[in-house]
């Protein structure tokens, strides 16, 4: 019998059935994200290391969301306003241990994954805000470009230190270019503007030995031959606004996708019941698990934002795939 | 190409650094503001609706809007004390426990493109305020709430039947992403649009415009 871990990485790098439906939520020992206080402010809200100020708000469940005045009004300044974080200053090996103190260290049995937030486009608009951000990707498509271009630098960067000290097995780049209703911007803005970084940051990863997932919430179907032409293996957390099951039929053989569960809807409300949660992983199981190159992720908006109510969002719907897992 | 098509052109396109200019020369020469202002009205409605059939995205209507706004910026001064080109006062913002701007914003935009003057409350809106806004404002025809979260949909309700409870009168239309017409009907909202593009048609529409 194979290991979590291994079935896994059948599913989400080999791009195979696996034994049984993998379980992001369980299956992995997820760092990163939320504790890189360089890129979200310390918890509770704050200034990050580009200097953007960070909210604790309500209506998000307690995460910290950027916010106040923008940075940069002008794309064409960037050069001489936006300032990067010194990474070399990150209690790297610190925050290891206390994210293994967390979330566990069984390396043997559970995949190691690293997020990796905020990427370019969000950057962008962390910085400018999201309208001036959308305007200066058509205004100034050059301007643009280059700071894309020093994001994704110092991403590198940071792929390095993360390579070093947490040695992932995968690292997932956040990057939430889309809406419920569709991308942000045209398709063809994202292939000329975005895409390009997103890659060079894919390749990145690669040649540290990890594997790269890219993460966009929203309605994104029509680029995921993009993100396959650019070697992500896998793409997080798809919501069922998406065909997923045509992208299965279509690209599963190049691209696994992790999500399914209706994240967006009642199942993902804090008050949504165990009947509805059961039902909606037995749909994800069934629907999506019989293709292949599928791995399941589903959670819940919870009030507060530490990690003991995020679990607590997800302790019935593990309990669901545990039920539903072996679904042929 | 006449110079009102000048400016019609560079309002769908988006050209917000040329506009002010092909105004000007419209006004120097001959052409009534009035017209400009109606000619530019007429771009953002074609704008409104590439961007509800898809065929442009929201940075595209942004441009369009920030273009627009260049434009009136010139007709204000020509135009000013003339408000046969208003619609009317409209109230907006996000509703109570809901922090999402974008959305709204976009609709603000395309109100105000539209001839609707705009008082913008802001996210996070509690219900009482739309009604306290619309008592401090002077012709008030239209409230329009929005609300992005599946959460904030019962503030979405508390806000329409709060209004509607104080200024039986008052038009109200709502909309955002989990919002649907068989919600705005269930809530008592006058109106409902899907999308940013079609909110000014049928914000007009309510007020019979």
């Amino acid at each position: 019998m194979l290991t979590p871990k291994e079935n896994f990485l059948l599913a989400a790098v080999e791009h195979k059935k696996p034994e049984w439906v993998p379980n992001e939520m369980s299956d992995v020992i997820m760092y990163g994200g939320a504790f890189e206080s360089f890129e979200n402010g310390p918890a509770g809200g704050g200034l990050d290391g580009f200097g953007v100020t960070w909210h604790a708000t309500e209506s998000a469940g307690g995460q910290p969301v950027p916010g106040g005045k923008p940075v940069l009004d002008d794309i064409e300044k960037w050069e001489n306003i936006v300032k990067f974080p010194n990474l070399d200053e990150y209690d790297w090996e610190g925050s290891l241990a206390m994210q293994a103190g967390i979330f566990g260290a069984d390396r043997d049995q559970r995949v190691v994954e690293y997020g990796m937030w905020n990427g370019q486009f969000l950057r962008l608009t962390h910085l400018m805000g999201f309208e001036n951000a959308l305007c200066a990707m058509l205004e100034e498509p050059e301007a643009c470009d280059a700071l894309f271009a020093a994001i994704t630098d110092y991403k590198i960067k940071l792929v390095e230190r993360v390579a070093k000290h947490f040695k992932p097995d995968i690292i997932t780049s956040y990057d939430d270019i889309a809406t419920e209703r569709g991308l942000f911007m045209s398709p063809g803005t994202y292939r000329s503007l975005i895409k390009p970084h997103h890659k060079r940051l894919n390749d990145a990863i690669k040649a540290h030995g990890i594997i790269p997932f890219i993460h966009t919430c929203g309605k994104c179907e029509e680029i995921i031959p993009d993100y396959v032409e650019i070697g992500t293996a896998a793409w997080t957390s798809a919501q069922p606004m998406n065909d997923i099951e045509g992208i299965l039929k279509k690209y599963g053989s190049q691209i696994a996708v992790v999500g399914g569960y209706d994240t967006n809807g009642r199942p993902g409300l804090e008050e949504a019941t165990n009947e509805e949660i059961d039902a909606d992983v037995k749909r994800c199981m069934e629907t999506y698990g019989p293709y292949g190159s599928y791995v399941f992720m589903g959670f819940r908006l919870m009030s507060g934002a530490g990690p003991e109510s995020f679990m607590e969002g997800i302790l019935p719907i593990n309990d669901a795939v545990e039920k539903y897992k072996h679904i042929k | 190409m006449s110079k009102i098509e000048d400016v019609k052109v560079l309002v769908e396109t988006g050209k917000s650094k040329k506009v002010a200019a092909a105004v000007q020369e419209a006004l120097d020469a001959g052409d009534k503001a009035q017209d400009i202002l109606d000619a530019m009205i007429a771009s953002m409605g074609v704008v409104g609706d590439k961007f509800s059939s898809g065929e442009i995205f929201v940075p595209e209507m942004l441009i369009a809007a920030k273009a627009m706004s260049k434009g009136v910026e010139v007709l204000k001064p020509v135009m000013a004390g003339d408000g046969s080109s208003s619609l009317g006062t409209c109230i907006m913002g996000t509703v109570a426990g809901d922090l999402h701007d974008i959305g709204k914003n976009l609709v603000v935009m395309m109100l105000e493109s539209a001839g609707f003057d705009m008082v913008d409350l802001g996210v996070d809106v509690p219900a009482e305020r739309f009604v306290e806004a619309a008592k401090e404002n002077n012709n008030v025809v239209l409230i329009a709430c929005s609300g992005l979260l599946t959460t904030t949909m019962p503030a979405l309700k508390e806000a329409v039947q709060t209004i509607k409870a104080a200024i039986p009168e008052m038009k109200v239309i709502v909309g955002g992403a989990p919002v649907t017409q068989e919600y705005a009907d269930e809530i008592g909202a006058d109106g409902y649009a899907p999308d940013a593009g079609s909110s000014a048609a049928k914000a007009k529409e309510i007020i019979g415009a």
